[in-house]
């Protein structure tokens, strides 16, 4: 008699966790960051995006052929398994991007007098979107073992992109703040 | 005989806990920094006063008692209620663009909730005592989602909690949360019961002093100075840009995945 609600219910929980973990959990870099008195725009600022031409060559598959063709097996299966924990770490690292970003969305958000409700609510929208989309194809990598390199570098590129303007747009807001908390809070 | 000598040596540690919750708030100046919850452990004590007076005065099974308890007990919840806005607003209030937003999604699930109780309780108007329990219950559920809504806001925003203001919501939360389950959850397996667990829900109160016992045990810190905000056009800058830049991610990721 008691067996079956508890079974019920311990189905039930594992399934909303599950649930939950892939629609809100944090990305690994988003729990990494936790309240602080201060927040230093640089340590926020996007950096993974800027090593694209360094793996530039893991992500393309130009020499595949000639990999296949002149290395030994054991080599060239060496050189793609790298290739591909390169790439993972360039993903993971642009998902260490877009976390430093919303962070400093957030604090944006936090410290202003006037927040708007519709903003509010899409960026959370389209932050649990990212979440759900970046897993995916984190998974997707694992399991293909590879992404096309125009998407991968266009990724990269609006990452940057936001990154440098919101950077560019912090140092002219941080010379126009009043002294005090707000300022140090947003120190750079 | 030893039942009741363990009932009365319980409810001698429950009064000395909760006198010693309400003198040291006092001592500390609790009610400087949250003046309801002040009121509200100083009513705990007030109400336990009244009740073992009528009590020993008329018995246990008496009507006025009866009418009494439910009445001071709606007292409380409804002081337990405006500790909630307290809280929240000591919390969120200083952020004042994030708290103007928060204030009307925690109206909202605070109203949900609320409107679930009345609808609950209009349906069991006939059982005076079923009427009150789910009451009490529905009511105790609109705190505890208010609360996690509220934390769940802070912890979102990323704005600080001090130690005092989390050991109190945290008593709160510890007692609402085992009052739902109670009603809620363990309603489901009757057939069993769990001797650990009623033990938690006799004590469910008193551990909840302890928690708030910690939090007035040293002198409350002076509230942190209010925080100085940004201009607006930071975030009028700010947001658009990051939010059309998610979107752009978002349908590039999207394209990699198709």
């Amino acid at each position: 008699m008691i067996l079956g609600p508890l079974i019920f219910a311990a189905i039930a929980s594992v399934l909303l966790l599950v649930g939950l973990g892939l629609l809100i959990r944090p990305l690994k870099a988003e729990s990494a960051l936790r309240p602080v008195t201060a927040v230093n725009v640089e340590s926020l600022a996007a950096k993974h995006f800027r090593h694209l031409a360094q793996i530039r060559r893991a992500l393309t598959d130009e020499d595949r052929l000639f990999i296949d063709t002149r290395l030994p097996e054991h080599s060239a299966k060496r050189l793609r398994v790298e290739r591909r924990t390169a790439l993972r770490k360039y993903l993971v690292g642009i998902g260490e991007d877009f976390a430093s970003l919303d962070r400093l969305a957030r604090e944006v958000a936090s410290l202003s007098p006037e927040v708007e409700h519709r903003q509010e609510t899409e960026r959370f929208v389209l932050e649990v979107r990212f979440r759900i989309l970046y897993r995916i194809a984190l998974f997707r990598l694992g399991m293909a073992g590879s992404l096309p390199f125009n998407a991968v570098a266009h990724l990269s590129g609006i990452v940057g992109g936001l990154s440098r303007q919101v950077e560019a747009m912090m140092a002219t807001l941080q010379s126009l703040a009043p002294e005090g908390p707000a300022q140090n809070r947003l120190q750079s | 005989m030893l039942l009741d000598l363990m009932h009365n040596a319980r409810s001698i540690v429950a009064a000395v806990l909760e006198i010693s919750v309400v003198v040291l708030a006092l001592r500390h100046g609790l009610f400087r920094r949250l003046p309801i919850f002040t009121a509200y452990l100083v009513s705990v004590v007030l109400v336990e006063i009244i009740r073992w007076s009528l009590i020993s005065e008329l018995g246990f099974a008496s009507k006025a008692y009866f009418w009494c308890y439910w009445l001071t007990q709606a007292v409380l919840i409804g002081l337990r209620g405006m500790v909630v806005a307290e809280i929240c607003c000591k919390v969120l209030g200083k952020n004042v663009g994030i708290w103007r937003l928060c204030r009307i999604i925690l109206s909202g699930v605070a109203a949900i909730l609320f409107a679930n109780a009345a609808v609950a309780a209009w349906h069991n108007q006939n059982h005076v005592t079923v009427l009150i329990t789910i009451l009490e219950r529905d009511l105790e559920l609109a705190i505890l989602g208010t609360l996690i809504f509220a934390f769940m806001f802070t912890r979102y925003y990323m704005i600080r909690v001090d130690r005092l203001i989390t050991l109190v919501s945290a008593g709160l939360l510890f007692y609402s949360a085992v009052q739902v389950a109670n009603h809620e959850i363990i309603s489901v397996f009757t057939a069993g019961f769990y001797p650990l667990y009623a033990q938690i829900v006799v004590n469910s109160f008193a551990i909840s002093m302890l928690i708030w016992l910690a939090a007035v045990w040293k002198p409350v810190p002076t509230e942190a100075p209010a925080t100085a905000m940004l201009g607006a056009q930071a975030y009028a800058q700010v947001m658009p840009l990051m939010n059309l830049r998610l979107r752009e991610l978002n349908s590039r990721l999207l394209e990699i995945l198709r």
